[in-house]
This record gives C-alpha cells, sequence and structure tokens, in this order.
C-alpha cells in the first residue's frame, strides 16, 4: 500500500519538487551563513546534508517517475504537440545537467568542513560562497525547466 | 580539508566533463547510446551511475595522486574552475539539444 503510494504518479512528481526546493533553500541558507562568518559549524554541515539528502532524494523520485512514467506517458504528448522542443531542449538539457548537482553539493560540503577561520586564512570564502550560489542557482534553473516541462504537457493534454 | 576539497572538485569537473561528452557522443551516435542503455535498460540510468562513479574514482585518484597538503591557490583555483566548467557544459547540453532538435 505505502510502495504503491509512493510509486504513483503525483507523490514522485510531488517528491521530486519538494526534495529538490529542500536542495535548493539549504545551499542558499549556507551561501548566507558562509557570506555572514557564521561560526556555527555544526549549523552549516547539517543544512548542508539536509540539502545533499534532498538532492538525492529528488534525483530518486524523479528518476523513477522519468523512466517509468514520462517516457510512455507525457513525452509522446509533448512530441506530438505544437512545443515539441519543450522535450527535446528542455527536458534532455534538464535530465543530463541534474546530474552535476551531487558532485557539485558534495565539494561543497566538504569545502564547509573547514572552519570559518580557516576559510578565511586560506582564501576559500569567496569560492564557497559562490558555489553554494552556483548549486542554488542551478538548482532553480532546474526547476523553471521542469515547470515548462509540466505545463507544456498540461497545454496539450 | 583543503586536499578533500580539492580532490572533490577535481573529481565532479571530471564527471562533468565525461556526463556531458558521453551524452553528445551518444545523441550522434545511436550505437553508443544502445550500449549505456544496454547495462541498465536505459541509457541515462547508466549515465547516473556513471556519473557517481567517475566522482568517486576522480575523487580517490586525485587524494591518492597527491602526497601531503595541498597548496591553497590550487584548492581555490580547482573550486571556481567547477563552477565555470559545470556552467559551460550546462550552456552546451542546451546548445547541442536546440542544435541536435
Amino acid at each position: 500500500m505505502i510502495v504503491a503510494l509512493l510509486q504513483s504518479k503525483p507523490v514522485l512528481v510531488g517528491a521530486h519538487l519538494a526534495l529538490a526546493i529542500i536542495g535548493i533553500d539549504a545551499y542558499f541558507w549556507v551561501m548566507g551563513e558562509i557570506f555572514a562568518h557564521s561560526s556555527s559549524r555544526k549549523r552549516i554541515l547539517f543544512i548542508l546534508a539536509a540539502g545533499i539528502v534532498g538532492f538525492l532524494g529528488s534525483w530518486i523520485a524523479g528518476g523513477y517517475y522519468y523512466v517509468k512514467y514520462y517516457g510512455v506517458i507525457v513525452k509522446p504528448l509533448i512530441k506530438a504537440g505544437s512545443a515539441p522542443w519543450a522535450h527535446a531542449v528542455v527536458m534532455e538539457a534538464k535530465e543530463h545537467i541534474f546530474l552535476f548537482v551531487i558532485p557539485l553539493a558534495l565539494t561543497a560540503f566538504f569545502a564547509a568542513m573547514m572552519k570559518s577561520e580557516e576559510l578565511d586564512s586560506r582564501n576559500l570564502r569567496k569560492p564557497l560562497v559562490a558555489l553554494a550560489a552556483f548549486i542554488a542557482v542551478l538548482g532553480l534553473s532546474l526547476g523553471l525547466m521542469g515547470f515548462i516541462i509540466s505545463a507544456t504537457a498540461r497545454w496539450m493534454s | 580539508m583543503g586536499k578533500l576539497t580539492n580532490s572533490s572538485a577535481l573529481g565532479a569537473l571530471l564527471s562533468v566533463i565525461m556526463i556531458t561528452a558521453i551524452t553528445i557522443y551518444g545523441e550522434l551516435n545511436p550505437v553508443f547510446k544502445d550500449f549505456l542503455k544496454s547495462f541498465t535498460g536505459h541509457h541515462w540510468i547508466t549515465k547516473s551511475y556513471l556519473a557517481v562513479m567517475i566522482y568517486v574514482l576522480g575523487l580517490a585518484l586525485a587524494q591518492i595522486s597527491t602526497p601531503g597538503e595541498i597548496s591553497d591557490g590550487f584548492v581555490r583555483k580547482s573550486i571556481w574552475l567547477l563552477i565555470v566548467i559545470s556552467f559551460t557544459a550546462s550552456i552546451a547540453l542546451i546548445a547541442f539539444f536546440i542544435w541536435h532538435s
């Protein structure tokens, strides 16, 4: 019953989106923490770990939906409609760019394991803030792509 | 942590470049795309495993092949390079699929 519920289309899409939002928010939050010279390394690492779990969960939920349902139900609908580019360009790019997120997120996590003073003495604060911001903006861009694909599918159906 | 951050950035860099190259080559060569599909039943699942495996392998190789601590300048450059290459690879994939569609 629970497995069937987790494998249903609305739950998968909802989980994909909700977990990605956790990941994006976590990296925006950490960007602010590091920029503001927060000394709470424990809090930063907890937020980043939550963000990584969010992105991982989003990958699994979205991936399951993509492989099991999207190719069979949504893709033919979009390709047959007046905006086939929503699949040919947006979905194709999204599904592959998404694969960059976890290695990037883990790199930010390892960098954030350094103490605040260490980040300053090594002059690593700026690149770490930029990396966290890049991950969050990349996540937002993927979200925008997902919105375009969903909107096209709804418009076509 | 500087060394681990550097190794992770290099592993991530390798993963981003390889996934971009494999994706573009797979679209241009259907035989290669089918080859990817033959491992897991879907080319994207194979690429997902590859993204993680290449990252872990790159990280491990960088850790093993670098004795002692890494200079701060090198760690900084690795992170900036990772950002620039990831951005460029994302744009390259979008541009490729626009051209390919």
